[in-house]
């Protein structure tokens, strides 16, 4: 009873069935995703339990096919297991098999990988951070990331085409690795992946002469007035109607250039204090002037964020190592279907 | 007209003169005229092989990257597919299906833009070079699968003289199965590494990554199927074809039809 149990799981016919299911189970997903793009495009966004749970609310019979896909995969992967399980119990006469016993693990390693990827894994996308600026790891307590060097690169014609940024991973104050990453160089430690996304610019304050002098107006800036008034940068917002929505997730900068303000601290020679509100469009303020505060010719001042992707898959060392034996099992089977050709024998399945 | 575009020209025409003189070859089984054809295929190969050579060395990439060179890349793992099969087991007018695709997208691929991209930094890596050889080498060998599979049905049915052997284009119809799996699995790993780097995930749910996945599936149930009695030779050349059509499926169908996010949809 039990040896036929044991039998079954290891039938190559099931192997054949379970793939010929999958295969139809995934022309029906395919057909899914192409008649729902908006709901499925989301799919990369998230790991896939993670996804799936968002998606449940809106979930319909038709969208079945992702657990029946999941469960098929699992039960091809048990079978696998089974006969890699069998052979290795008989590795004395069926050694030579090697290639084709490599192939079946790397497959094994694989889906084991991808589902504790998707179960514990984690993405997150549109980091933004500013040269210089740390930020802390998503879900990874303890773990953070300095952007270190951020430089766009562009093609002739103006296009963005590469955004090399030199990051430096941070557990606590020790530094476990610094790289550039750029486009297919990502930042990798363990299962932890740092990826070039987009990049974005905002507007931290103006350039202007004041007094004949070139100086730069952005939070934290102090300027000394003709008459012994301090003109201190407080605050600087792109546009004061959305005063503290300028900075989104991770200090995202993503606030245009519409109305923009600075809350200035003036004081004057005899230390009294004032905090006043410069909106440049509305011109400087008549406490400002009368202090001697006169700037001109502003242009804008950007500072460059870069945008990084930050995924954590604890699966993808093991399927590295999975695609490792797959590759080493391709090879040696080729090697050996050429010996088996050469011999032209073969082994046939009941 | 430039050295490319002779030896382009070139292959072609030497392309069609050898499937010309293995159909003589077939009806007439003159010695000569077999090695007549197998010699001009092998000089067509190597104009075109030179060709790629030349392209390669002037774009310093494997120019694999927009619909001309894939089209000249597809036709030219056919080619090499059908001199490998040619050279090794003489298998002459069995696999002229191959050469016929092959001479179908040349003559696609003639009339378009021929000039070679700047390489964009996305596509700027040897990962992506491995993944579309080995995929396009996965492909031809699932052509070259569904041509002798074809063969195989019609020589059952008719028992014609003029074809190789049934036992014999089962076992090359194998092979093809089993070379393809193969290449096409060492796609699969180096597509998936290249998504690892690129975008921190090594499978994504976009169409074409599904329909490959779906794909290489299939054809692993297939390298299993070959050891069972029942599905031997009939049916195992009936799956050759349904894979076949897969597999045109997601090269053609995909890009033509749908919207998906992988870099070569
Ligand atoms: C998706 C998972 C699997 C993949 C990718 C896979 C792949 C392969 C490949 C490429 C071969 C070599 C075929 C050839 O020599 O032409 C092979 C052979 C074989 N596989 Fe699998 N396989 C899988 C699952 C399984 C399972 C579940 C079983 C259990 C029944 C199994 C049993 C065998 C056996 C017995 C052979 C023959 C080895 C021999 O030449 O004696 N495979 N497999």
């Amino acid at each position: 009873m039990l040896r036929q149990l044991w039998n079954f799981c290891c039938s190559a016919k099931a192997t054949i069935i379970l793939t010929s299911a999958t295969t139809l189970v995934a022309i029906f997903g395919s057909a899914q995703i192409m008649h729902n793009p908006q709901l499925f495009s989301t799919m990369d966004s998230k790991p896939l339990l993670e996804w799936w749970y968002g998606y449940l609310p809106q979930a319909n019979i038709y969208s079945l096919w992702i657990p029946l896909c999941s469960a098929l995969i699992v039960l091809l992967c048990l079978n696998t297991l089974c006969c890699f399980v069998d052979w290795i119990c008989h590795l004395g006469s069926r050694w030579r098999k090697m290639g084709e016993y490599l192939i079946h693990l790397g497959f094994i390693l694989v889906v084991i990988a991808y589902a504790w990827g998707s179960i514990y894994g984690m993405r997150s996308s549109n980091n933004s951070i500013a040269e210089g600026e740390i930020i802390a790891i998503p879900s990874q307590r303890g773990y953070f990331l300095r952007l270190n060097s951020f430089a766009p690169q562009f093609a002739p014609s103006g296009r963005p085409v590469d955004m090399l940024s030199n990051v430096t991973l941070l557990k606590g104050d020790q530094e476990l690795k610094t790289t550039t990453v750029c486009f297919n160089h990502p930042l990798t430690h363990g299962g932890l992946a740092v990826l070039p996304g987009s990049y974005t610019q905002q507007a931290v304050g103006f350039s202007c002469s004041v007094n004949q002098q070139q100086v730069e107006l952005k939070q934290g800036s102090t300027h000394i007035l003709p008459s012994g008034a301090r003109v201190n940068v407080l605050e600087f917002h792109p546009d004061i109607q959305y005063i503290g929505r300028d900075r989104g997730k991770n200090g995202a900068a993503n606030m245009p250039l519409r109305n923009p303000a600075f809350l200035l601290e003036l004081s004057g020679p005899t230390k009294e204090r004032k905090t006043i509100w410069y909106v440049v469009k509305q011109g400087v303020p008549q406490q400002l002037l009368a202090a001697g505060f006169t700037p001109q010719r502003l242009t804008p001042l950007y500072k460059n964020y870069s945008q990084l992707t930050i995924n954590r898959d604890p699966g993808a060392p093991l399927a590295a190592a999975g695609g490792i034996a797959m590759a080493l099992g391709v090879l040696l089977s080729l090697r050996s279907f050429y010996v088996k050709r050469f011999r032209n024998s073969y082994t046939y399945l009941p | 007209m430039d050295i490319n575009a002779l030896l382009l020209h070139g292959s072609f025409v030497l392309y069609g003169l050898s499937v010309l003189l293995y159909v003589a070859n077939a009806r007439l089984h003159w010695p000569r005229l077999h090695r007549l054809a197998l010699g001009t295929v092998l000089v067509a190969f190597g104009c075109q092989s030179l060709c790629l050579g030349l392209r390669w060395v002037a774009a310093g990439y494997l120019p694999v990257t927009n619909l001309f060179s894939t089209l000249f890349f597809f036709s030219w793992s056919l080619a090499a597919t059908y001199v490998y099969f040619e050279l090794r087991y003489r298998l002459a007018s069995a696999g002229l299906f191959v050469m016929l695709l092959n001479l179908l997208l040349l003559y696609i691929a003639l009339p378009r833009d021929s000039t070679i991209p700047a390489l964009i930094p996305m596509l700027d890596t040897p990962l992506f070079t491995l993944h579309v050889v080995f995929s396009f080498l996965g492909y031809a060998l699932f052509a070259m699968a569904f041509s002798l599979a074809v063969l195989y049905l019609i020589q059952r049915k008719t028992s014609g003289l003029l074809l190789p052997s049934s036992s014999m284009l089962k076992q090359l119809n194998e092979e093809a199965i089993f070379l393809g799996f193969c290449f096409f699995t060492l796609s699969m790993l180096f597509g998936s590494y290249w998504a690892y780097v690129a975008w921190g995930y090594y499978f994504s749910w976009n169409i074409k990554a599904l329909w490959s996945a779906l794909i290489w599936l299939y054809f692993a149930g297939m390298c299993h199927a070959k050891f069972i009695r029942r599905w031997q030779g009939t049916g195992y050349a009936w799956l050759s074809i349904f894979g076949f059509a897969l597999v045109l499926f997601t090269y053609l169908g995909i890009g033509l039809l749908m919207s998906s996010s992988h870099p070569l949809a």
